[in-house]
């Protein structure tokens, strides 16, 4: 008798663990490595918000930023895709027009939050697809103990002075003056920052590429005119952005152009370098590039989720927005604070050269977000390379560059 | 006896050469583990530094410890071997009697076979990992190392097969057939004779199944998701991919550890690789 | 032995069956692993894809027709082509030259030996980045160092342009491949009769005869076997040239793999993408049926 009870008692404990095992939902969260404090964010944010849900399981996943676009194909193919992602926010069209991007409804107590700015990229025809992620801009970096070696007194404000105080450091033995990136990604970009210094645009009001405008070819010519003029780094078409980041860490650049988290490297790899935070120079048009990555959320269809594991994400989703855990996610990685709740917190607003960077936000433009706008990008960095290594005129690469870009365009 | 190697060079000149051209060859083998080591020796700042130096300053041996702290790369390390060393004993598992038929059996289509398996060769993973993708979701092996077990094996097959058949088809029929006069079973003549004969070639049928797993990346990445299941290089990889932040002392300590036990493997193998022969066939 | 006889019989079974029955494994595993793939990319490059990939409806041959018009793979192909031929072909010429002189007796040989092997020991990506690093203009010794003794004025630009990177590339490349063709190509040797090799190949005025006319046709299949191989994994060789320059500066490195992976995972042309698949599929099924059919034909006799 007592022994089928028992039993009777240990079939029922099982089948209330199964059942809680059923109904519990398992989140696939699939995040992009920035640094090392990447993934324990999330899996500290993970663990936090498992502790308050217990029915609910997290399951973060971390792959490398150039491999992320190619895992992210074969999930969707195999329709294994992550229920919450980070992707490139250029990505977006095209999950867009496949159908496979889930438009977002979320409460305007929760996106009222957002500094709007941020929220345009991931805004498409009036719908939110995303949220911003990590947001950057582009300063000038320079060297102040370069600046006073070679008797610079103030960062330069123009095109002109740009040239004339890189070929003042140049000078010095075994320093160079201005970083210019030519290699790997956003070498177009550093290229947009002239051209829309000089009033261009990347699109035309017409629907064609901006490379036909005047704008275009004065800044092709100027930074081509640097590379002649011997002021830059040697071999510019191998250097990538992290290699001009080498250079001055080490002390023999005198300027570049990066992002936020150049104060945390800074700090971490060489102390020692007195630097400072300057607008970009600029010939008619001040201007800075903005970029969010952006957090979104796949379609059921290519998930396989359940509605409760859409809500479950969605609930993870604003949990990773609370204000602590922005605060903290944006002290680590050093990006700019996107909720204006975690811009006014002390830790923001006290450091001085963060907020050098937030200063510029309002001159900020970013990139189109465009369909195919990855074979435009690569377009315009063939021609930039083609350009640097002295293989092509301004000219007529620039008239080959907008022709195709055109086609492009007009697919 | 067979192929034992090992005469002497009487000619100075050409046995000077000889040693340069190895010489030579083993600089430039060896130069970037070198740097490697250097590199793997010095601390965060030293190594952005310049002039970049020669010998660490400090001989900062704390890279090693913490690849074990931060990345596990010990259980990485485990997780390759076990990995690549079953797909590697199922490839040969299955080729080696796949051979044997090419090399000694008459059948139809003998001349094609090893052509149609090359075809899986010529499908480098990266070319086709979408639809890889797909079957092993569909197998419900995501995640899971028998996934890039079961992928390492397949892509082995085209070679091990060739390899050993070719290596099989020097060793004349008449050794067996001697063993079939004096009253052996088949399955006996190729256990007691043949095996040992072919043990050089699938050596390095071995050698080559086990190095193309234990470096793939393309299959570990699409694959394996969680960090509990990643493989070595997956691990080293996972150093190497930060967008703005890549401690590369790290990354090469990494790279030299994973690099230890194969070159240690090698060690084992090749002595036998070389003489591992045994007196046997009668001439 | 004496006068030739029959030859003795094996025990008595059905050979084709059983041939079979060996074989069964491995095609069983080939199918069930790769079938589907490959299947798949050969119908993926007759389809219309959408951005994610996925397949609707048919295009006929419009991929072929879009690459075969598209000058940046066709100059791919051809320099595909050229990087395979370079490196297959002094690896071969290298590794041959190696495997003579390991088969001597010299001293120290098993120390070389292991030496040879090491670049095996590593990912390919990894000895590439190794690479990369030691050439480094900014944090490379051997840049500075050579700056230093005033031997170059400017720092190491390798990889700044085009033919100077694929250089560091195809030598990379020879580098990863001799491992495996030194091993085939000892094993080989190892299997010929030592009668042939008698007075050794290193020694005396017939060495090179006695090479030409005896050792290489019975190193022949073993010959092909790192021919076809390395013609087959050179060709589509992605980690070095990716990580090198991802295939730049401007497409002056580019090959047809990672104009195939940029072509699939940035552009997201997953049909153009599967007709280059195609297209090195058929390139490299040609070549090594021709090769291989023409050993198997020597060794049947």
């Amino acid at each position: 008798m007592k022994r089928r009870h028992s039993l009777a008692m240990l079939l029922g404990l099982a089948l209330m663990v199964v059942l809680t095992a059923a109904s519990a939902t398992t989140v696939t969260v699939e995040i992009s490595k920035y640094s090392d404090a990447t993934k324990p964010f999330f899996e500290a944010a993970a663990k936090a918000f498992m502790h308050d849900h217990p029915d609910i399981k997290i399951n973060v996943q971390e792959t490398s930023w150039d491999n992320l676009h190619q895992v992210l194909v074969t999930d969707i193919a195999a329709k294994k895709a992550p229920d919450i992602s980070i992707i490139g926010t250029r990505w977006l069209p095209e999950y867009i027009s496949s159908n496979v991007a889930m438009p977002l409804d979320l409460p305007s107590s929760f996106t009222d939050r957002f500094i709007p700015a941020f929220l345009t990229p991931s805004s498409i025809q009036g719908q939110l697809y995303g949220l911003p992620w990590a947001a950057s801009d582009r300063a000038l970096i320079y060297n102040k103990a370069l600046f006073k070696q070679a008797g610079i007194t103030h960062p330069p404000k123009t095109w002109d002075e740009l040239q004339a105080d890189a070929a003042k450091i140049a000078a010095l033995p075994g320093r160079y003056g201005f970083g210019l990136q030519g290699s790997q990604i956003e070498t177009d970009v550093y290229y947009y920052y002239f051209l829309w210094g000089a009033g261009g645009e990347i699109v035309g009001a017409d629907g064609n590429s901006g490379l036909h405008s005047q704008a275009a070819s004065e800044a092709l010519t100027y930074l081509e005119g640097l590379i002649d003029a011997r002021v830059v780094e040697p071999n510019v078409t191998s250097n990538t952005r992290e290699d001009l980041r080498t250079l001055f860490g080490q002390g023999r650049l005198g300027m570049f152009i990066y992002l936020p988290p150049i104060i945390g490297w800074l700090k971490n790899n060489a102390p020692n370098v007195d630097y400072g935070i300057a607008p970009l120079p600029y010939k008619t048009t001040p201007v800075t590039y903005a970029v969010t990555d952006t957090i979104m959320m796949f379609e059921p269809s290519v998930t396989g989720a359940s509605d409760q594991q859409v809500k479950d994400a969605q609930a993870f989703l604003e949990y990773v927005f609370s204000k602590a855990n922005r605060v903290d996610y944006n002290k680590q990685e050093g990006f700019l604070p996107v909720l204006q709740d975690v811009a006014k917190d002390p830790f923001f607003t006290n450091n001085e050269k963060l907020n050098a960077f937030v200063q510029l936000l309002p001159d900020a433009k970013f990139a189109p977000i465009i369909p195919n706008w990855e074979k435009i990008a690569q377009r315009t960095t063939t021609m930039l390379q083609n350009v640097y290594l002295g293989k092509e005129q301004p000219k007529a690469a620039l008239d080959a560059a907008a022709k195709d870009i055109d086609q492009i365009l007009h697919q | 006896m067979r192929g034992g190697g090992g005469r002497r060079v009487r000619n100075p000149v050409v046995k000077g050469l000889a040693y340069a051209f190895l010489t030579l060859i083993s600089i430039v083998i060896l130069l970037p583990y070198l740097i490697m080591l250097i590199t793997s020796l010095k601390t965060r700042q030293e190594v952005f530094a310049f002039p970049p130096p020669w010998i660490p300053k400090s001989f900062y041996v704390g890279n090693f410890i913490d690849l074990f702290t931060k990345v596990e790369f010990g259980h990485a390390m485990l997780n390759s071997l076990i990995a690549v060393g079953t797909a590697t004993i199922l490839t040969l598992l299955i080729a080696t009697p796949a051979a044997y038929a090419i090399a000694r059996l008459r059948f139809r289509g003998r001349n094609w076979v090893v052509s149609i398996f090359l075809v899986t060769q010529m499908f480098k993973p990266v070319v086709i990992i979408v639809g890889m993708f797909q079957v092993m979701v569909f197998y419900h092996l995501l995640d899971n190392l028998v996934s890039v077990i079961l992928a390492y094996a397949t892509f082995n097959l085209a070679f091990s097969i060739w390899m050993l058949s070719s290596y099989f088809q020097t060793i004349p029929p008449a050794i067996e057939e001697a063993a079939w006069i004096d009253g052996a079973s088949r399955w006996t003549a190729i256990r007691t004779i043949f095996v040992p004969m072919a043990r050089p070639g699938m050596t390095v049928a071995f050698l080559f199944s086990f190095v193309a797993g234990w470096n793939d990346l393309v299959l570990a990445l699409s694959f394996l998701r969680s960090s509990g299941n990643y493989t070595a290089t997956l691990d080293i990889f996972s150093l190497v991919s930060g967008q703005y932040v890549v401690e590369w002392q790290l990354v090469m300590a990494a790279v030299l550890m994973a690099t230890v036990p194969v070159v240690i493997m090698f060690g084992f193998v090749q002595r036998y690789f070389v003489e591992g022969f045994t007196a046997g066939a009668v001439r | 032995m004496a006068a030739p006889r029959s030859r003795p019989t094996a025990p008595a079974f059905n050979e084709q069956a059983f041939a079979y029955v060996l074989l069964a494994p491995a095609f069983l595993l080939a199918i069930a692993v790769v079938g589907y793939p490959i299947l798949n990319t050969v119908v993926t490059a007759f389809s219309k894809t959408n951005a994610v990939g996925q397949l609707a409806g048919s295009a006929g041959l419009a991929n072929f027709r879009q690459i075969f018009g598209d000058p940046v793979f066709l100059e791919a192909l051809w320099r595909t082509a050229l990087w395979t031929l370079w490196v297959v072909g002094l690896t071969t010429v290298v590794s041959m030259v190696l495997a003579l002189i390991l088969y001597e007796d010299l001293r120290g040989k098993r120390v070389f030996q292991l030496i040879l092997l090491i670049p095996w020991a590593t990912s390919v990506t990894m000895t590439t980045i190794a690479w990369m690093w030691t050439i480094n203009g900014q944090v490379g010794l051997i840049s500075n160092t050579l700056q230093v003794w005033g031997w170059i004025p400017e720092p190491l630009g390798f990889l700044a342009r085009g033919p100077s990177a694929l250089v560091v590339a195809i030598a990379i490349g020879i580098v990863v491949s001799i491992p495996f063709t030194t091993s085939v190509l000892v094993s080989g040797l190892h299997s010929i009769p030592d009668e042939i090799l008698e007075a050794g190949v290193l020694d005396g005025a017939h060495g090179w005869a006695r090479f030409r006319y005896l050792i290489m046709p019975m190193l022949g299949p073993f010959l092909t076997i790192t021919l076809v191989i390395n013609l087959i994994n050179v060709f589509n060789s992605f980690p070095i040239i990716w990580t090198l320059t991802q295939g730049g500066p401007a497409h002056g490195t580019e090959v047809v793999v990672t104009y195939l992976y940029k072509t699939a995972f940035r552009f997201n042309e997953f049909g153009q993408a599967a007709a280059m698949s195609l297209i090195t599929f058929i390139i490299l099924l040609v070549l090594s049926i021709a090769f291989s059919v023409q050993t198997m034909r020597t060794r049947l006799s």
